[in-house]
């Protein structure tokens, strides 16, 4: 494969310095947002903190926002993705974002990567989904139709951003902890765009979740994504910490069960490999974000 | 403007969304209608004086309708040649497939004519357009990596080796 190029998109400004924000998010942002971006069943965590934290550099360098959760996500360059900006075109809209996971001090792993589930919907409404993808879409029966663990096609691995082998692909760094004190980040990169129709609304909703591949145990996971009104303005989804709920353990079923699809040219690919099935946080020992859950 | 062309202009097609067949049932069940419908759609999307929209349309008919018994005979270079100029023309790239990853549904579709498609991608070999690919991972792999149509057309052709 020839060497990555990969350059902002057009809307997206360039490279701007991180600014580090103070551990302590603003709990009462964190609820306003989780308030008005919780929609029934999607397994989002209404009380967990989330903040865009003021900086006295904001006006020269934007910072990161900071979820808190089972570990830290800092999400930069959110940002919307429009070929034909604010105009009422068929087009291609999504949005642009950057995660990065610091596990939690209590967890031991070699191996951190992540899970990432999409719901999105066309004009009409109904899901948009791919061909490698229906096939291991949720139905309603699950409680919500048209939700997808997120992979290429003809990549054996559930992991975003994994190679076949194993390793990291070009928009993922695995992560590990080995002690309190040692750890590092996992990151991920994606560019979600799909098309919008003249006069039609669109949208998409992500729910990534950190995952400690070496112990088959997701850690913590948040929401995103982005929605695009009928004149043509995309909005970037409010970023929310999220539970895995009864419709995304469904969809990490649904990638399992297409994995052992005797017909293999219906799986993702031929050799597709299972998901380990969520467990809830209780299976650890020790949850060291409890009290900000209460 | 006749039933079939009436049918064939009823689609874009040129934004197939989520890169699977353009028409809906309904549309289907009409051309299922049209006496002779492969030989007539095979003459609409052979028309150089069609305009290339109906005459994609035509062919991306004659796959979905399962009428392909032309693959083999002289219409095929032709075919192939209208699939490559709709390649240029699309809106969406997700139907033909994704460079160095896999082919999709009409990708297959053009490789499965038997004469021609060499001589009709070979020219598009130098096309830098920017493919316009859809979705979560794969619309970042392809931003990032910044394939083209001559990509697309490359890796298609190696199919053929």
């Amino acid at each position: 494969m020839r060497e990555r190029r990969r350059e902002p998109h057009p809307e997206q400004p360039a490279a701007e310095k991180r600014v580090p924000a103070p551990v302590l998010s603003n709990r009462a942002v964190a609820r306003s947002l989780a308030a008005q971006a919780a929609p029934a069943g999607r397994g989002l965590r209404p009380h967990a903190a989330i903040a865009r934290l003021a900086s006295p550099r904001r006006a020269i360098a934007r910072t990161a926002t900071k979820i808190e959760t089972y570990g830290t996500f800092s999400i930069d360059n959110y940002d919307p993705v429009d070929s034909d900006k604010d105009n009422d075109t068929n087009k291609s809209c999504g949005i642009n974002i950057d995660v990065t996971y610091t596990p939690p001090p209590h967890i031991k792993s070699n191996k951190i990567g992540f899970v990432q589930m999409m719901k999105c919907l066309k004009g009409d409404g109904t899901p948009l989904l791919f061909e490698n993808e229906k096939a291991r879409a949720t139905d309603a029966a699950s409680g919500d139709e048209g939700w997808a663990v997120d992979r290429l096609k003809n990549m054996k691995q559930g992991y975003y951003g994994m190679e076949d082998n194993g390793t990291a692909g070009g928009n993922l760094k695995l992560g590990s902890r080995t002690d309190k004190d040692t750890a590092v980040d996992a990151t991920m990169h994606d560019r979600i765009s799909l098309g919008r129709q003249t006069g039609k609304t669109a949208g998409c909703t992500a729910m990534t979740f950190a995952i400690d591949i070496e112990h088959g145990k997701y850690l913590g996971g948040f929401c995103w994504g982005y929605s695009v009104d009928a004149s043509g303005k995309v909005t970037g989804n409010p970023l929310v910490a999220g539970e895995m709920g009864d419709v995304q353990r469904a969809a990490i079923k649904a990638w399992n069960a297409q994995a052992k699809n005797k017909d293999r040219t219906k799986r993702n690919a031929p050799d597709q490999q299972l998901l380990p099935e969520d467990r809830p946080l209780g299976d650890f020992n020790i949850d060291p974000n409890a009290k900000t859950y209460a | 403007m006749d039933e079939l062309e009436r049918t064939l202009d009823s689609v874009d097609p040129f934004w197939d969304e989520d890169a699977g067949p353009i028409f809906p049932a309904e549309a289907m069940r009409l051309l299922e209608g049209v006496p002779d419908v492969e030989q007539a759609l095979l003459r609409v999307a052979t028309d150089e004086e069609e305009p290339l929209a109906r005459r994609f349309a035509a062919v991306e008919a004659l796959f979905q309708g399962g009428w392909t018994s032309w693959r083999s005979g002289p219409e095929g270079a032709e075919v192939a040649r209208v699939m490559a100029d709709a390649i240029r023309a699309d809106g969406i790239h997700n139907r033909w497939g994704l460079p160095d990853h896999y082919v999709s549904r009409s990708g297959n579709d053009l490789l499965s004519i038997q004469e021609g498609v060499e001589a009709a991608l070979t020219p598009l070999l130098d096309d830098d357009k920017l493919l316009t690919i859809h979705g979560g991972e794969t619309a970042t792999v392809a931003h990032d990596e910044g394939y083209t149509v001559g990509d697309l057309a490359r890796y298609l052709l190696a199919q053929r080796a």
